[in-house]
């Protein structure tokens, strides 16, 4: 039975639970950081890392903190935890951090972080709350890839740098500009939203 | 121990700070290096893009350290002012470009980097560009050929111009390749290098705007100017040498 719902509670959120498109939480920077797979994949990875620690850690302390400054107690954890990730993406992959600029900081107000650490790591214990961190990370990472690869192949004809439509272009192809704009993001999402909630009938709201 | 009291409450904000405050100055501390490492580079590759066309590979950031130091440049970089003097004892890699200006133009004390490079038997000064683009600042460098008329490369950078439009001028080489063969002065006269709507015409020689980023290609053309008179009695003693 525990097994059962620990495991419900990692793969949940990678696709029935989706915070992006189920929750529709970390909107904003899912528009933002999705022109191109390797800053989606690098902000995935910090957010998943972010997130798994930061719901540890709030786990471990759920016992002492004051409830009067349990927003502040989170937010100095997260901030944190955002600031190392920043400073080492700063000092090895530089030109990914670059891309990323403001991005990797305003993690610390992704809507993911404060829902999963009120909701789920302030009571439970630190293992299942790791979990959750993981799952719900990796969920919002899946829907970054799957945006930044449909973004990136159609707008610049190429994948994580690599030229893959240039041949096209002699017979006539032409990369569709409006996938580099941010409302093609959006549009993107919108269009996974609508396939889930048509093969999840019990996601969809009652009008 | 009553966790609602204010006295508990007060305690553990206060340890809570002061571990985290300890741990990132340990990581501010152990990553500065590499840190300031990649900064370095990226600097490097801006000034050498400003030769690129004259060089054999195109600098990046993994290789700008070392072309740099395959070209000395740590030798032959010095620092003027608006009069021409050579500054002893500045690092002309250090300077902050914001502090030597004051309202779009150069200030009289103003240190002014330059990075000499030599490139087969030729050489080529880099100067420094900074000014106001269209949203927020935009710098560069232009390679001046020895006669100290002829411009041989620019690049330029930005921080907010509009994607598609400003940006073009990082982002789209051809912008900044027609600069090469330019001429900063006309009869002895600076008339700096304009940046004009196709058609039009000025008394020194142009490029191109980019079509739909007028204000940018304005501020470009302003960056240009004001950099360079500070750099005018410098110019001119290469003139006449």
């Amino acid at each position: 039975m525990a097994a059962e719902k620990k495991q419900g509670v990692f793969t949940g959120p990678l696709w029935q639970n989706n915070p992006i498109v189920v929750q529709v939480l970390g909107i904003c920077s899912s528009l933002a950081v999705t022109t191109q797979v390797k800053p989606a994949l690098v902000m995935g990875i910090s957010l998943t890392v972010v997130l798994a620690f930061s719901n540890v850690f709030i786990s471990l302390l759920r016992n002492t903190i004051p409830n009067r400054i349990r927003i502040i107690v989170q937010l100095v954890v997260v901030a944190a935890l955002v600031i190392l990730v920043n400073e080492i993406l700063k000092a090895y992959v530089f030109e990914v951090s670059k891309q990323l600029s403001v991005y990797v900081g305003l993690i610390i107000t992704n809507c993911i972080l404060m829902g999963r650490l009120e909701a789920f790591a302030l009571g439970n214990k630190p293992w299942p709350a790791f979990l959750d961190g993981l799952g719900n990370g990796l969920g919002y990472a899946l829907i970054l890839l799957i945006v930044s690869v449909l973004r990136e192949l159609l707008g610049s004809g190429t994948l994580l740098g690599y030229n893959l439509l240039g041949w096209a272009e002699q017979y006539g192809y032409m990369n569709c500009g409006f996938f580099v704009m941010p409302a093609a993001a959006l549009i993107i999402i919108g269009c996974i939203i609508w396939y889930q909630r048509a093969k999840n009938p019990e996601l969809q709201e009652q009008a | 121990m009553n966790r609602n009291s204010n006295s508990y409450t007060v305690i553990y904000a206060t340890v809570l700070t002061v571990i985290v405050a300890v741990l990132l100055a340990l990581a501010a501390l152990g990553l500065k290096d590499q840190q300031k490492k990649n900064t370095d580079n990226e600097k490097k590759m801006q000034v050498l893009a400003a030769v690129a066309s004259h060089l054999d590979r195109v600098p990046d950031l993994q290789n700008a350290g070392e072309i740099w130091a395959s070209l000395n440049m740590d030798d032959n970089k010095f620092t003027v002012n608006p009069k021409g003097q050579v500054l002893e004892g500045v690092d002309p890699f250090e300077i902050d470009s914001k502090s030597q200006f004051s309202q779009g133009k150069v200030i009289d004390s103003a240190q002014l980097p330059v990075f000499k490079a030599v490139i087969g038997n030729k050489e080529y000064y880099i100067l420094a560009l900074y000014g106001n683009g269209l949203w927020d600042v935009i710098s560069g460098y232009v390679s001046v050929e020895a006669d100290g008329n002829t411009l041989a490369g620019a690049t330029f950078d930005h921080k907010g111009e509009t994607a598609g439009l400003g940006a073009k001028i990082k982002d789209d080489p051809a912008f900044a390749a027609q600069f090469a063969g330019k001429h900063l002065f006309k009869d002895g006269q600076f008339t700096s290098v304009a940046v004009l709507k196709k058609g039009k015409t000025s008394e020194g020689d142009k490029v191109d705007a980019i079509t739909g980023a007028t204000m940018t290609s304005n501020g470009v053309s302003d960056m240009i100017k004001n950099s360079l008179e500070g750099y005018l009695p410098f110019l001119q003693s290469l003139q006449n040498k």
